[in-house]
């Protein structure tokens, strides 16, 4: 039983990591503030 | 009685900003204009809401049974960061026009330390399910009525002549000391 809180960890992990890549900005969207930060950068 | 006692103290005397100070940087960050302050607040409330709920029944039917409480802290930054993906998604996808109006703050509340807080606050005050709900949604609300009531003193300050060392964030800070010390009853 106690592997369980631990492969939810894992889970919950992978759950965010593939969501978040999903969600992913363009850098195209001059919206959000990743687009903002890009830009400065290229600046 | 306990229940209305806890909304008022995290609501009021131990407002989560202005007390217990978590969740400063989107209260100076998102404070600028008052739309952007109630959209913030209302993200706010919607995540701390849903992940509270969540958190809390791990806790008690998972953590606590097999004797993994030490866990808490990573699993509930994992929930409320799948949250805010999978909340971001949904809203996308069914109901865009709140999308387009929250879509910039949902993934600031990732980074946001008010609602990890308040999620652990729950577990650490030992709260039941209904005051776990009560305790949350107030928290949340009192985050939305301060950021709120800064962001109306900022438009009115910003519009105020002002001395040049003070304009910007020093007066904004100023103002939250202020605010600080109104709410923990120093003044």
């Amino acid at each position: 039983m106690i592997i369980v809180p631990f492969l939810l960890i894992i889970v919950l992990f992978a759950i965010t990591l593939y969501l978040s890549n999903k969600n992913k900005c363009d850098h195209n969207c001059d919206k959000c503030m990743g687009c903002n930060l890009y830009k400065e950068m290229k600046k | 009685m306990n229940l209305i006692n806890i909304c008022l103290t995290a609501l009021l005397t131990e407002n989560v900003v202005l007390t217990k100070f978590l969740g400063i940087c989107p209260f100076i960050g998102t404070s600028k204009k008052r739309s952007n302050a109630i959209y913030m607040g209302i993200s706010v409330m919607l995540v701390v809401t849903l992940s509270s709920i969540i958190t809390w029944c791990l806790y008690k039917y998972l953590l606590v049974p097999t004797e993994t409480e030490y866990l808490k802290t990573v699993l509930f930054i994992l929930v409320i960061a799948s949250l805010v993906q999978l909340l971001e998604i949904l809203l996308k996808k069914y109901l865009n026009k709140i999308h387009q109006v929250l879509g910039l703050y949902l993934p600031l509340i990732t980074t946001n330390c008010a609602v990890l807080g308040i999620v652990l606050l729950n577990i650490t005050n030992n709260y039941s399910f209904v005051e776990m709900l009560v305790y949350s949604i107030s928290s949340s609300l009192g985050f939305t009525f301060v950021i709120y009531l800064f962001s109306s003193m900022r438009e009115k300050i910003d519009k105020n002549d002002i001395p040049a060392s003070f304009k910007g964030h020093p007066i904004a800070l100023l103002t939250a000391a202020i605010m600080a010390l109104l709410f923990a009853r120093y003044l």
